[in-house]
C-alpha cells in the first residue's frame, strides 16, 4: 500500500522520538550506580552519578546515530518500492521495541529503594550489552519484515556445488586457528590435557609402535613422555584381562584413526600430539559440512544451512573438541555422516546406505555410548522402507552386523562377555545416585558444567528444531528423537559432566543434529525466534572468544565465565553441582528456575508468524527482560540473597570505581547514621571455596582447610581471580598448625594477571602459625587475575581458618 | 529440493583419496621400525639428564624385540648405571623393563637382582605389573609368583 498524499498528522515521529529517547536514557545511564550495602538489618544507599556531561554527550551521540539509522533504513525501504513517506513511517515504527530498553536503567536505578534484589542491578550491570543486541536485532528485523516480499527466486539458480567443499575448507581453517592458539597457550602454562586424552594417545601409541593394545610395556617404558611430563605416569585406565595382557577400558576406535597421525609424529620427531590433533580438524571440518548439507537438504535454504553451519563451528563446545583427543568429534562427524546418507538415500541407492552403513559401524568402536546412535539409525533406515530391498537392507545392516559381531568377539575374547561390564566405565554406575534432575538439567544450566552457559545458541537451536518437526515431519522426529536419546543416556549418567574435560562433552555426538535446527529456526521460525538466534549466536562468539583467552579453565568444574565481571552472575545465580556439591537442594532448585525459563522459552518460539508488527515485538522484549530479571530474582532468593551481593568483590570494585567513601549514604529504612564502611572494604575468601586436592575441608570452622604433612610441596588454595583497581592492600589469613620447629611450613602470595606476576609473597614459618599473618602490596592497575594462593612444603599438617583481602585505600601512583 | 551435485571426476576422487591413504600409512609400513625411529630421534635431542634413560630403554626394547632377545652386554650395563643414578618418579617400572631385558638376553642372575630393585622401589605396583603375560618364559627362573 502506498499513498501519494504526505501524512498530515506525522504521529510516528513521536515514536521515534520515543525510541531515540529510550536509547539515548539507556547509553547514557550506563555509568550511573547505585550503591547498597545491607548491615545489621539496616539498609544504605547511594547514587552514583558521573559528571553531567559525559551522559549528556553520551545521549546525544546516541540519539544522533538512531536518527542517522532511521535515515538509512528509510532510504532502503524507499529503494524496496515503498514511497517515501511510507518508507519512513515504516522505518520509525520498526524502532518501537526500543522503548524496552527504558526497563534496564529504571530497575537498575530504583530496586534498592523498594528493598528488591540485588539481582536486577547485577543483571543491569553485566549484561546490559545483551539487552541492546536484542533490541537493535529486534529493529532491525522489524524493518526487514517492512520491506515488500520479493519474488522467490527459482531453487536451481540458488544452488552452490562448490558451497559444500568451501564450509570444509574454512572450518578446517578455523580449527587450525584454535589449534594454533591452544599451542601458543600450553607453551606459557605447561600443557592442559587431561581426563582421557593422554589415556587414548597411549592407546595410538600402542598401536602405531608395537601394532597391539597390549599397554603394559608401554606403561614400562613411560610411552607417555612422548606428550606429557616425562615424570608423570599414566595406565591408559587400563587392567589386566582375561588374557592377561593390559587393556584400556577405552575402545581401540579412536586410537585406530589417530595411529597413522601419531605415527607420523614418531617418525619425523615432531610431537605426536600435535600431529593427531591434525585429525580432529579433519574430524570436525567434516562434521561442519555434513551439517551444512544436512541443513540445506532439510530446509531447501542454502542461506539458512550457510549460518547453521558457520554457528556449529563457532561455538563451544564443538569448537574446542575439534581439537582435543575424545571420541566425541569422530562420534558426530560419522553419525552426522550417516544420517544425512540415510535422509538422502532413496530406494536401491545402496551406494548411498553402504556408506551409512560403515559409518555407523564404526560408532559403537569410538565408545558403547554411541551404540544408541548406531541403533536409532538402524531403525530409521528401516523406517525409511529400505526393508523392502534385501540389497539396501544388506548394503546398511551387512557391515553393521558384521562389526557387532566383532565387537562381542572382542568382549568375549578380553572379558568374558559380549558385551561390555559396568565395572570398566566411570563410577560404573549409569543411574545418577545423587537423583537424575543433576545431570538432566546440569546438562544444560550448570555454571561450570552447562551446554547453555559457553554455547547459549544451542537453545535457538532447540527452539528451531521443534519447527523442523512441523514442516519436516518423519525427518525431524529422527534429529528429535537423537538429541533427545544422546541427553537422556548422558543426563542420567553419574559422570553426566564428561569427567574430567570441557563441556558439555557427552553432548557433542548430539550437537550437529541440535544444528540443523539453527537453520531451520532462520528459514521458518517467527521474529522473536531469529531475535533470539541472533542474540544467542553473539553470546555464544563472546564466550568462544573469552574462553579461548585462557583455555585450560575449563579443564577446571568451574565457571570461566565471570572472570573479569564486577558481579559474578553467572556463578551466583546458576547451579553449580559439581564446583559446589555440599549445596545439592539450592542447586536443583536454581537448576529448575532456569529450566523453566527455557522450556518457556522453547513454547513461545514454537508459534507466531512472520509478519511487520512492532508492537508485538515489543511486547515480547518486555516480556523477556521481566521473566529473565524474574528469574533471576527469584535465582537470588533462594540462596538467600548471598549469592550475588556475598562474597565476591564487586562492592568493593564500584567503591573504589566512584569514590564512594567521599559521598553520604542514605538509609532506606527510617534509620540514623552511617553504616560500618569498613566491611566494604574487606573481601573475606572462604578458603575452601578455592582448596585443590589433597587439601580437604575441615570440620570446624565452616570454610576451613586441612592439608595434610607428608606431600610433596605444591600449592593447595588459589584460583579466586578478583578484579580489583588501583590501591593499596593488605592480606590477612589464619593458618593454624602444631610445629614449632625452625623448617619452613610453606608459602602464602599473592598473584596478578592469572598468576603471572607475583605481587607479594612470605614464607611460612612456625611463628607465623596460630596468629593472624598480614601480607601487603600495592596494585599500579586494574587486574582482573587477582589471587591469594597458600601452598606447603609438605613437612607439618596445616589448616587455613580464613583469608581476606583488605583495601587500604587508593593508591595510583600519579 | 534436489540440488546439483558437485561434478568432480570420480576416478580422481578415488586416485587422490587412495594417495592420501598411503602417505599416511606410510610410516606404519612393515621396515618401520618406529619405536627404535622415535628412540633415536629423541637422543638426537639431547633430553635432560634426568630423562635420557626413557629413550635408551626404548631403545635397547626395540632392538631386543628386533635381534630376538640379543643385546650387547655394554648396553646392558650402562642402563644399570643410568638407572643407579635416576632420581625421577617410579623407578619401578624402569626396573621392571630392565629385568626383562636382561631375562630376555639370558642374563637371569641380572634380571632377578633387576627385579629386586624394582620390589624394593615399590613393591606392590612391581607384584601388579607382574601378572602379564610377557613374564610368563621366566616366571619360574625369576622367582615370580602366578598370576
Amino acid at each position: 500500500m502506498s499513498r501519494a498524499e504526505p501524512d498530515k498528522r506525522p504521529w510516528w515521529r513521536l515514536w521515534l522520538g520515543l525510541a531515540g529517547l529510550a536509547w539515548a536514557v539507556f547509553a547514557a545511564s550506563r555509568w550511573a550506580v547505585v550503591m547498597v550495602i545491607e548491615e545489621g538489618g539496616g539498609l544504605w544507599y547511594q547514587w552514583l552519578w558521573p559528571a553531567w556531561w559525559q551522559p549528556a554527550a553520551t545521549g546525544l551521540a546516541v540519539l544522533g546515530l538512531c536518527y542517522l539509522t532511521w535515515v538509512l533504513q528509510a532510504k532502503w525501504l524507499e529503494a524496496k518500492g515503498l514511497t517515501m513517506d511510507r518508507a519512513q513511517q515504516k522505518a520509525a515504527l520498526a524502532w518501537l521495541p526500543s522503548l524496552a530498553l527504558l526497563l534496564i536503567p529504571l530497575w537498575e536505578l530504583t530496586s534498592p529503594l523498594y528493598r528488591l534484589s540485588l539481582a536486577p542491578l547485577a543483571l543491569g550491570r553485566e549484561a546490559w550489552p545483551v539487552a541492546a543486541l536484542a533490541v537493535a536485532a529486534a529493529v532491525g528485523l522489524q524493518t526487514w519484515l517492512a520491506a515488500p516480499a520479493a519474488a522467490p527466486k527459482a531453487e536451481a539458480a540458488r544452488t552452490r556445488p562448490w558451497l559444500a567443499p568451501l564450509v570444509f575448507m574454512l572450518a578446517l581453517a578455523l580449527f587450525a586457528a584454535v589449534g594454533l592458539r591452544l599451542t601458543v597457550v600450553s607453551q606459557k602454562v605447561g600443557k592442559f590435557m587431561a581426563g582421557d586424552e593422554p589415556q587414548y594417545l597411549l592407546i595410538a601409541h600402542s598401536l602405531a609402535a608395537d601394532h597391539d593394545l597390549d599397554l603394559s610395556n608401554n606403561i614400562h617404558l613411560r610411552d607417555n613422555a612422548y606428550y606429557q611430563d616425562p615424570d608423570k605416569v599414566i595406565g591408559g585406565h587400563g587392567a589386566w584381562s582375561g588374557q592377561r595382557t593390559w587393556i584400556s577400558k577405552h575402545r581401540p576406535g579412536l586410537p585406530l584413526l589417530m595411529a597413522p597421525f601419531y605415527a607420523w609424529g614418531l617418525y619425523s620427531g615432531v610431537s605426536p600430539r600435535k600431529l593427531v590433533t591434525v585429525l580432529f580438524w579433519l574430524l570436525g571440518a567434516w562434521m561442519v559440512a555434513e551439517v551444512f548439507l544436512l541443513a540445506r537438504l532439510a530446509t531447501g535454504s542454502q542461506l539458512s544451512a550457510l549460518g547453521a553451519a558457520a554457528m556449529t563451528g563457532l561455538s563451544l563446545p564443538l569448537l574446542l573438541y575439534a581439537n582435543l583427543a575424545f571420541p566425541e568429534m569422530a562420534g558426530a562427524a560419522l553419525s552426522m555422516a550417516a544420517f544425512r546418507r540415510l535422509w538422502q538415500a532413496g530406494l536401491g541407492q545402496w551406494g548411498l546406505l553402504l556408506w551409512a552403513g560403515l559409518f555407523t559401524a564404526y560408532l559403537p568402536w569410538l565408545s558403547e555410548r554411541f551404540i544408541i546412535i548406531a541403533l536409532l539409525l538402524g531403525l530409521y533406515c528401516l523406517q525409511r522402507g529400505h526393508w523392502r530391498r534385501i540389497k539396501d537392507l544388506c548394503a546398511f545392516f551387512g557391515p553393521a552386523l558384521v562389526s557387532a559381531l566383532l565387537l562381542a568377539y572382542y568382549f568375549i575374547t578380553l572379558y568374558g562377555s559380549p558385551l561390555p561390564s559396568l565395572e570398566v566405565h566411570g563410577q560404573g554406575r549409569y543411574l545418577n545416585p545423587r537423583g537424575a534432575w543433576e545431570g538432566l538439567s546440569g546438562l544444560w544450566v550448570d555454571g561450570a558444567e552447562g551446554l547453555l552457559i559457553y554455547g547459549p545458541i544451542w537453545l535457538a537451536a532447540a527452539a528451531g528444531l521443534i519447527w523442523l518437526l512441523r514442516r519436516r515431519g518423519a525427518g525431524g522426529w529422527w534429529l528429535a528423537s537423537l538429541v533427545l536419546a544422546m541427553f537422556l543416556a548422558a543426563g542420567l549418567y553419574v559422570d553426566w559432566f564428561g569427567g574430567e574435560g570441557p563441556p558439555s562433552r557427552y553432548l557433542v555426538a548430539a550437537l550437529p543434529f541440535l544444528a540443523v535446527g539453527l537453520a531451520a529456526g532462520l528459514k521458518w521460525g517467527p521474529p522473536r525466534l531469529q531475535v533470539l538466534w541472533l542474540v544467542m549466536a553473539g553470546l555464544s562468539l563472546a564466550a568462544s572468544l573469552w574462553v579461548l583467552t585462557y583455555p585450560p579453565d575449563v579443564y577446571r568444574y568451574e565457571v570461566v565465565l565471570d572472570r573479569s565481571l564486577q558481579f559474578p552472575l553467572l556463578e551466583g545465580l546458576l547451579p553449580a553441582y559439581i564446583f559446589r556439591p555440599e549445596a545439592a537442594g539450592a542447586n536443583a532448585g536454581l537448576g529448575l528456575i532456569w529450566m523453566l525459563l527455557l522450556v518457556l522459552t522453547l513454547l513461545v518460539m514454537s508459534f507466531g508468524r512472520r509478519r511487520f508488527n512492532p508492537a508485538a515485538s515489543l511486547a515480547g522484549l518486555v516480556a523477556a527482560f521481566l521473566l529473565v530479571a524474574g528469574a533471576a530474582v527469584a535465582a537470588d532468593d533462594l540462596a538467600g540473597g548471598k549469592l550475588v551481593a556475598g562474597k565476591r568483590n564487586q562492592t568493593l570494585a564500584l567503591y573504589m570505581e566512584h569514590g564512594a567513601g567521599q559521598k553520604v549514604w542514605r538509609p532506606v529504612s527510617p534509620r540514623s547514621g552511617q553504616p560500618n564502611l569498613a566491611s566494604l572494604m574487606q573481601i573475606n575468601i572462604p578458603p575452601a571455596d578455592y582448596l585443590h586436592k589433597p587439601a580437604r575441608r575441615a570440620q570446624q570452622p565452616p570454610g576451613a582447610v586441612l592439608m595434610r604433612a607428608g606431600v610433596k610441596p605444591q600449592l593447595f588454595i588459589w584460583g579466586q581471580y578478583f578484579r580489583l583497581p588501583p590501591g593499596r592492600y593488605r592480606a590477612l589469613a589464619l593458618i593454624k598448625g602444631a610445629y614449632t620447629g625452625p623448617s619452613g611450613l610453606g608459602w602464602i602470595d599473592v598473584t596478578g594477571s592469572a598468576g603471572q606476576k607475583t605481587l607479594a609473597r612470605k614464607e611460612i614459618s612456625a611463628s607465623d602459625l596460630n596468629r593472624p599473618l598480614r601480607l601487603e602490596f600495592r596494585l599500579e592497575n586494574w587486574d582482573d587475575g587477582i589471587e591469594l594462593r597458600v601452598g606447603t612444603s609438605g613437612l607439618a599438617a596445616l589448616k587455613v581458618q580464613s583469608l581476606a583481602i583488605q583495601c587500604l585505600g587508593p593508591g595510583r601512583s600519579d | 529440493m534436489q540440488f546439483n551435485r558437485p561434478q568432480f571426476p570420480r576416478w580422481l576422487v578415488w586416485a587422490l583419496a587412495g594417495l592420501a591413504l598411503a602417505f599416511l600409512l606410510w610410516p606404519l609400513l612393515p621396515g618401520h621400525n618406529l619405536r627404535h625411529t622415535a628412540a633415536q630421534i629423541r637422543l638426537a635431542q639431547n633430553p635432560h639428564p634426568q630423562h635420557r634413560l626413557l629413550p635408551l630403554l626404548s631403545l635397547a626394547h626395540a632392538q631386543s624385540l628386533s635381534q630376538q632377545g640379543r643385546l650387547d652386554q655394554r648396553q646392558l650395563d650402562s642402563l644399570w648405571r643410568e638407572l643407579e643414578t635416576f632420581q625421577g618418579e617410579h623407578p619401578v617400572f624402569f626396573w621392571m623393563e630392565l629385568a626383562w631385558l636382561e631375562a630376555r638376553a639370558g642374563r637371569l642372575e641380572q634380571a632377578r637382582q633387576a627385579l629386586a630393585r624394582a620390589r624394593a622401589a615399590d613393591a606392590g605396583l612391581c607384584q601388579q605389573m607382574s601378572a602379564g603375560r610377557r613374564w610368563d618364559p621366566w616366571r619360574e627362573g625369576l622367582g615370580m609368583t602366578a598370576p
